[in-house]
């Protein structure tokens, strides 16, 4: 019996059609900022792993510009889409060996945003059929022209999957270091999104949180010549209470759980759009203001979302220096729910969670003639910084400092009167001016001092 | 859906025979668990000490526990209860227990009793997926309903039926129902083995993730005092705990299970007169179909009797 290998060779076009099949433009656009951020962590040394520890350090909010941070600025077009950045760029020697594979190698350096090694290609093949990149770093540069049709064409052997590179002068200054990468022929598909007037708010509204620990510390972001905001979480802390806060450690995960209330936005209110749980992975937001099963709602966990929840925000950072170890999924937007990490913390952001929806649930009683004391305390909920809210043992939440919660010992007593009743009390009275709450007092305290209760 | 008044306006707590036997019960097997190395005079217990704190005072004085804490829901019996804390070692908080339960330290060992004295809600079964989220290895999980159906027979039958009452349990546990639950399953005779599967499906949850530790059970008694309760309880563990636990002698505590769904022990305490009882006292342990000469009491009396006389309450009047 003879033995012989039969062709199990990838096809270009069933590989690139598959891959970017389920992938959304958005979620392309943040793939090639993800490569952008790539530049950074490569040449200003960013340890993505411990990213919480200098964002709770910083109190987790930058709120001037740090000067001379590096800019990325997406444009697009009917014809093309660039984005161009100040990041450092790729070098020579990864773009030849690593940066075009379809998945990293075993020998891939860890410690990047970029997981799985396709995010970058995944883009350019999802948003058109021509694409040239530019890259200079401090020490090399390459230029890459792929007209994606013709190296479609070509598919014989293994040798037809590679793509052809050409050295460039390296940068001459650390500001002018960085990436270009240039779309064209733009799908028939993009260009429809791209006339959608829509369409930059989605995208605007994804950068801006997924970037939101990155914005303003690390980098700043155009879309089209606009600036990007910073997203800014609006944690809060009741006077003389506490967040719950634990630190773990899980599968070679470091994991911070923080749950709090929300501090009231510019307008003096608690905003439903920014209630419920955000997930971090090594610095990148991959679930903001969740209130889905993902998160735990509606599971054992914790109860179905519902507006009285609103006061609610919970952070969980998920941060390793192997990023295929954190529970996120190829897109990076998303939680790889069967994740044993993720199932371990899951059950822990729920603890975290309860005493916060038990206050929250206090604050609605089933006798609403009482105030209670619930919704006094959260009238007192200043907004603080992450750092504010970290405590060095775990901690759960405290809507004040044991003892010191009065409860309220008064209770509001409404009802409707006749008028003409209310006006024969005045008559009585000879009080022609007296409120109606004035005769509700009165009359009040006359029955407890006729029956003898006072 | 109506639920049963609160038991500690109905019932004189250290009066409920059964309950009692059950408390003694659960005694004689944490005295056993110390003797095969699990430290529980250091342990932290937490129950719903309502206004008694019966099952508080027998862990004080026989076991030495000298932390306790009792979680009373009704802020209107707060002056009550805190009136009736027996010890100064006793803390008590006014609240729900799900908002208490997550605050049980993780570095410390727990006997949690979640002793409801109503049917199961699914108030209930967060408490207990979250005991089985938060307490440390090492620590005992013990849960109690009432196993009534839901409303009461005066609905008519309209609403006094195994349909209905499988429609409230669908509604109370829709996150740890079975799939194609059917009413049979919630028939009369069946609802303590339907609370007892959704009770395990609780804790099984919060295990899922705490994949160093098992559950092992250990308590699963019915007995009625007038409604029928289920009391569920075992450790979660550690395997080196399991195996500690497997030194119990089986024999004395003939009573646990390993199992909390399937063969009950059922705690029936036979009615017979301080007489008789005294009588009875002198000839035990009796041999297997033996009965009194002197008066009428059939074996599977005698039989109940010989189970638990060792945990048998004795009332006495005493005129003050």
């Amino acid at each position: 019996m003879s033995v012989e290998l039969a062709n199990a060779y990838p096809k270009k076009s069933f590989f690139i059609q598959m891959f970017t099949k389920d992938v959304s433009l958005e979620d392309c656009v943040l793939d090639l900022l993800d490569n952008s951020v790539d530049g950074l962590i490569r040449t200003q040394k960013i340890k993505l792993s411990a990213i919480s520890q200098s964002i709770f350090r910083r109190n987790g909010s930058a709120q001037t510009q740090k000067a001379g941070v590096p800019v990325v600025r997406i444009d697009y077009s009917q014809r093309e889409l660039t984005v161009h950045d100040t990041c450092g760029g790729i070098d020579w020697e990864y773009a030849l060996t690593e940066a075009f594979n379809f998945g990293h190698s075993r020998q891939h350096r860890l410690g990047y945003l970029g997981v799985y090694g396709v995010g970058l290609k995944r883009a350019l093949f999802k948003i058109g059929r021509k694409f040239r990149i530019m890259s200079r770093t401090l020490d090399s540069g390459f230029t890459c022209d792929l007209d994606v049709d013709q190296w479609l064409s070509k598919d014989d052997r293994l040798e037809d999957w590679k793509i052809p590179l050409e050295s460039a002068p390296k940068a001459e200054s650390a500001r002018s270091a960085g990436t270009v990468i240039r779309i064209t022929r733009l799908h028939e598909e993009v260009k429809m999104r791209f006339r959608d007037p829509g369409f930059e708010k989605q995208l605007v509204g994804a950068i801006e949180r997924t970037y939101a620990f990155f914005l303003k510390e690390y980098l700043r972001i155009k879309i089209n010549g606009r600036e990007i905001k910073r997203f800014v979480i609006p944690v809060g802390q009741p006077k003389g209470g506490r967040a719950s806060y634990e630190e773990l450690k899980e599968g070679g995960v470091r994991v911070r759980i923080l749950a709090t209330l929300a501090s009231k936005g510019e307008a003096g209110g608690l905003s439903a759009e920014s209630a419920g749980w955000y997930i971090i992975c090594n610095g990148r937001v991959v679930l903001a203001a969740d209130k889905s099963e993902k998160s735990g709602w509606n599971t054992p966990a914790l109860p179905q979302f519902h507006s009285k929840y609103t006061a609610f925000i919970g952070l969980v950072f998920f941060e390793s220096e192997n990023p295929l170890l954190l529970p996120w999924t190829t897109t990076k937007r998303d939680l790889n729910q069967e994740s044993a990490v993720y199932l371990h913390v899951k059950d822990r952001m729920g603890i975290a969670a309860r005493p916060i929806i038990s206050f929250c649930n206090k604050k609605y009683p089933a006798d609403r003639d009482e105030e209670p004391i619930e919704r006094e305390i959260s009238r007192e909920v200043v907004g603080v910084s992450l750092g504010q809210l970290k405590s060095a043992r775990p901690s759960l939440f405290e809507a004040m400092a044991p003892g010191k919660i009065k409860r309220k010992t008064t209770t509001r007593v409404q009802y409707d009167a006749e008028n003409a009743d209310l006006d024969r009390i005045k008559k009585h009275l000879r009080k022609a001016q007296m409120s109606a709450n004035k005769i509700g007092r009165h009359t009040f305290d006359y029955f407890l001092k006729q029956e003898g209760l006072t | 859906m109506t639920q049963p008044p609160k038991s500690y306006e109905n019932v004189q707590y250290e009066f409920r025979p059964a309950k009692q036997v059950e408390r003694r019960m659960l005694l004689h097997t944490f005295q056993c668990l110390m003797g095969v190395g699990f430290p529980i005079s250091d342990y932290k217990y937490t129950g719903l000490g309502s206004i008694y704190f019966v099952d508080f005072i027998i862990f004080h004085r026989y076991l030495g526990i000298k932390k306790f804490l009792s979680v009373e829901v009704s802020q209107d019996i707060a002056k009550r209860v805190d009136f009736n804390t027996p010890f100064a070692c006793v803390d008590v908080v006014i609240g729900d227990i799900a908002e208490h339960i997550p605050r049980l330290s993780p570095d410390m060992k727990h006997i949690l009793w979640l002793d409801f004295d109503h049917i199961l809600t699914e108030e209930v079964l967060t408490a207990v997926y979250l005991a089985s989220v938060q307490l440390s290895p090492g620590s005992i999980l013990l849960v109690t309903v009432d196993v009534e159906p839901p409303g009461r027979p005066q609905d008519g039958l309209t609403k006094w039926n195994p349909r209905w009452w499988k429609n409230y349990f669908v509604r109370e546990a829709r996150q740890y129902i079975w799939a194609n639950a059917t009413p049979k399953d919630f028939g009369l005779d069946s609802l303590p083995k339907a609370n007892a599967r959704l009770i395990e499906a609780a804790i099984s949850r919060g295990m899922v993730a705490r994949t160093d530790l098992s559950f092992y059970p250990m308590f699963n008694f019915v007995y009625a005092d007038g409604h029928r309760m289920l009391s569920l309880g075992g450790m979660i563990g550690t395997q080196a705990d399991g195996r500690n636990l497997r030194a119990l002698n089986r024999e004395t505590l003939y009573f646990l299970r390993a199992s909390l769904t399937t063969a009950p022990y059922e705690i029936v305490v036979p009615k017979v007169t301080r007489k008789e009882r005294l009588y009875l006292d002198r000839n035990m342990p009796c041999r297997d179909k033996w009965t009194p000469p002197h008066f009428e009491l059939s074996w599977d009396k005698v039989a109940c009797y010989r189970s638990i006389y060792k945990y048998y309450p004795a009332y006495t009047e005493m005129f003050l």
